[in-house]
């Protein structure tokens, strides 16, 4: 297992900015989200589940 | 070359034209030398020295290579540890041989709990062997391969990995994941044909090794192997390309080839969440593994519909295994796959599915 450790708050913050991130750049992907954010992709992808299940960027793709 | 031997044989025109490789003998030294070849090459893969590990190459499946570590290593009582149809195999084969064993069984998708092992091992001193999946396939799970060897090492037990999955495609280090015994094949990460089992060893380990089979015995596929030959007849065909795909390996280096696998499997994933699709291990990303991706087949259609589509549109998919074939789908990102591949993967299944 990838252990990583983060915050609630700093994981909050890591989805503001990972659904900011994914609304200005169109078709950005995971891997690039995460090292332009600085988070473990892991963490971008979780992220990113959780504004496709609160349909917050469904619509782009 | 014109053989004069019980076999191999020539084979017919029309069957060589389906063989790129020459006709020898295997007991000549051109097999001596591809032998010795796939072997070197073996030791640059896992980084280890010829004075600490030994491989053993067995002509068969991953699981021939299971089977004959597990039987011929095992002396003692065996605590199998499984979360998966894979884990559930190699306890069957322990069942199969009535060797003394322990079941730690998981519910599949279930993460290995370190501290329920630690348990074991501290109240069972028997033991004195220790299994576990690499990368359950079935379920697409990376299990704590590191943590169980950091036990094993403590409570001075020899520890059996089964890489299939995983070789080249995770993280693998048997010094220090302290793995004794490793099963891996030449297919999966490595990339090349299927059916070429093989048996990392640690050479201190090989002390009081059993014979309970003929085909599957560890020690004389060590034994041969010391002078670059096989016990039984070897499929010198798959040597061949297995040497090509271990070329090909060292020539990209394993870490890429592990990144390439990670990001195209990260870029499966992400597509795939925007599609709607929802993932057998749910959110757990950090449990899962590199390669493998295990998806819940959406309502209102079936495997047989989603497989068959997507081979209309050239691409192939398994199914999940046991309890999970009708209900998830296995998508594997390994192999000579590259990211177009994958953008190409999701559109077809997007248009199967509309």
């Amino acid at each position: 297992m990838n252990s990583i450790t983060i915050t609630e708050i700093d994981y909050q913050k890591a989805i503001q900015d990972v659904d900011i991130l994914v609304h200005k750049c169109k078709g950005i992907e995971t891997l690039e989200i995460a090292e332009k954010l600085k988070l473990h992709p892991i963490v971008v992808l979780k992220a990113l589940t959780e504004l496709v299940v609160n349909n917050k960027i469904k619509a782009l793709e | 070359m014109k053989l004069f031997t019980a076999g191999p044989v020539n084979a017919s025109k029309n069957v060589k034209k389906l063989m790129p490789y020459p006709e020898i003998g295997h007991r000549e030294p051109e097999f001596e030398e591809l032998y010795k070849n796939v072997k070197d090459s073996l030791y640059k893969v896992f980084k280890v020295k010829p004075e600490e590990f030994e491989f053993a190459i067995i002509g068969g499946s991953g699981t021939a290579a299971i089977e004959s570590m597990i039987t011929s290593v095992v002396n003692k009582k065996i605590l199998v540890i499984s979360n998966g149809a894979f884990g559930e195999r190699a306890y069957q084969i322990c069942s199969i041989y009535r060797m003394p064993r322990t079941y730690l069984r998981y519910n599949w998708s279930e993460y290995p709990n370190i501290i329920d092992i630690h348990k074991i091992l501290k109240e069972n001193p028997d033991i004195g062997f220790v299994y576990m999946v690499h990368m359950e396939t079935s379920t697409g799970m990376l299990n704590p391969i590191k943590e169980l060897g950091e036990l094993c090492n403590e409570y001075g037990k020899t520890f059996l990995v089964d890489s299939i999955s995983a070789i080249c495609c995770e993280e693998l280090d048997m010094n220090k994941f302290n793995i004794d015994f490793c099963a891996f094949s030449s297919n999966k990460g490595i990339g090349g044909p299927a059916v070429v089992g093989m048996v990392c060893c640690r050479k201190s380990k090989l002390v009081n090794l059993q014979r309970r089979n003929l085909y599957l015995d560890l020690s004389a596929y060590l034994k041969y192997g010391k002078s670059n030959q096989t016990p039984f007849t070897p499929a010198i065909p798959l040597m061949y390309l297995l040497r090509e795909s271990l070329k090909d390996l060292l020539k990209e280096g394993v870490e890429n080839r592990l990144e390439r696998y990670r990001r195209n499997c990260f870029l499966l994933r992400e597509k795939l969440l925007y599609n709607d699709f929802t993932f057998y291990l749910g959110n757990r990303y950090n449990q899962m593994s590199n390669i493998m991706t295990n998806v819940i087949i959406p309502d209102g259609f079936t495997f047989k519909k989603i497989h068959d589509g997507l081979k209309k549109h050239g691409f192939i998919i398994y199914n999940g295994k046991g309890e999970l074939k009708d209900n998830v789908m296995n998508i594997a990102t390994i192999g000579n796959l590259t990211k177009n591949d994958v953008n190409d993967f999701i559109k077809s299944l997007k248009k199967v599915l509309k």
